[in-house]
């Protein structure tokens, strides 16, 4: 699928912060940031390390966000707290010009709808979620 | 006037209030960065509605395809780090890529190789999606070409490296596609995107 083509790689964006008190709209508590390089397997890790649960993916190798939930982000804690694409608070993109920006319920709120669930890979790169 | 439009437009302000989480993210394109080499540049998403750009992308030696300078420009521009890399497996055909000893590993049952396909920058967690034209093999003198696989990766290690490379697939014509690794293993692919500043597919 990638014939002829300049790829991007995000595998070693692998940047991780565990927030204990990080608040968006209505939500105010725990939250994680993470580079889009991180593997479900390290995402593992962290939980272990910081004794937390954080919605993810089954397999280990799954990317542990972008695309994983763009389609959704179906995991074992899915019927409990909803798809990986329901746990997210802001995501930071590069969008096709070029640009970084803010996605959240408040800013470029459209943008961040279609982030969660309108399929990987057609909106934009995603850094950090 | 399409949502897509507005939100970009938000975009375009949010710049002034930007919302930085890790050095990585600190790291970004600048003017300066621009003036030197102008392939960088960023999209004006307020300017056009509709795409009216070449009907094709550049492909490799096409006319359009960028010079091995620009190539090399740009990664200057990202800090060199811009990978040309074979296929995994010409380790085991003739070439300068040839190498028995990583063949005979690619080959081996051990669970690890698997993880060798995962850190490399060009493969996904199978072959059929990019045309199997490298499979691990014993015999040398078979066929490997870099088939679906992309010629340049972009092994990107801060948001500078990231908008240049997106702002160089727009401005050179040049399919872009993002490597990724989701759950359901047919979706494995690493997926063309349209690149164009003025409409969001």
């Amino acid at each position: 699928m990638g014939a002829g083509s300049l790829s991007i790689w995000t595998h070693h964006l692998k940047s991780f912060e565990y927030l204990t008190n990080y608040t968006m709209g209505n939500y105010t508590g725990m939250a994680v940031r993470f580079g889009s390089g991180l593997e479900t397997q390290e995402l593992f890790n962290y939980m272990a390390l910081h004794n937390i649960t954080v919605v993810a993916a089954g397999p280990g190798t799954v990317g542990a966000n972008g695309g994983w939930f763009g389609y959704g982000g179906h995991g074992n804690l899915a019927s409990y707290y909803g798809l990986g694409s329901d746990q997210a608070l802001s995501l930071e993109v590069v969008t096709a010009d070029g640009r970084l920006v803010t996605t959240d319920p408040f800013t470029n709120p459209d943008l961040f709808y279609a982030l969660r669930g309108g399929g990987a890979g057609k909106q934009k790169e995603v850094p950090t979620a | 006037m399409p949502s897509s439009i507005l939100w970009l437009t938000f975009g375009l302000l949010i710049q002034l209030i930007e919302a930085v989480n890790f050095p990585f993210e600190q790291v970004q394109l600048t003017a300066e960065d621009v003036a030197i080499n102008q392939d960088v540049g960023f999209g004006n998403a307020s300017l056009e509605t509709e795409y009216r750009g070449p009907p094709c992308k550049a492909f490799p030696g096409g006319p359009d395809w960028p010079t091995e300078e620009e190539w090399s420009a740009v990664n200057d521009t990202i800090d060199g780090v811009l990978l040309k890399p074979a296929p995994l497996a010409s380790a085991c055909y003739t070439g300068q890529s040839y190498d028995a000893s990583r063949c005979r590993y690619l080959l081996s049952p051990m669970s690890g190789v698997r993880r060798a396909y995962l850190d490399d920058p060009l493969s996904v967690l199978t072959q059929w999606p990019q045309g199997t034209t490298c499979l691990p093999s014993l015999d040398p003198g078979g066929r490997c070409t870099q088939g679906g696989f992309p010629v340049y990766v972009a092994n990107v290690t801060t948001v500078k490296h990231i908008q240049a490379a997106v702002n160089f697939a727009r401005n050179k014509n040049v399919r872009l596609v993002i490597k990724f690794v989701p759950l359901v293993l047919f979706l494995s692919i690493s997926a063309p995107i349209v690149v164009r500043a003025n409409k969001q597919v």
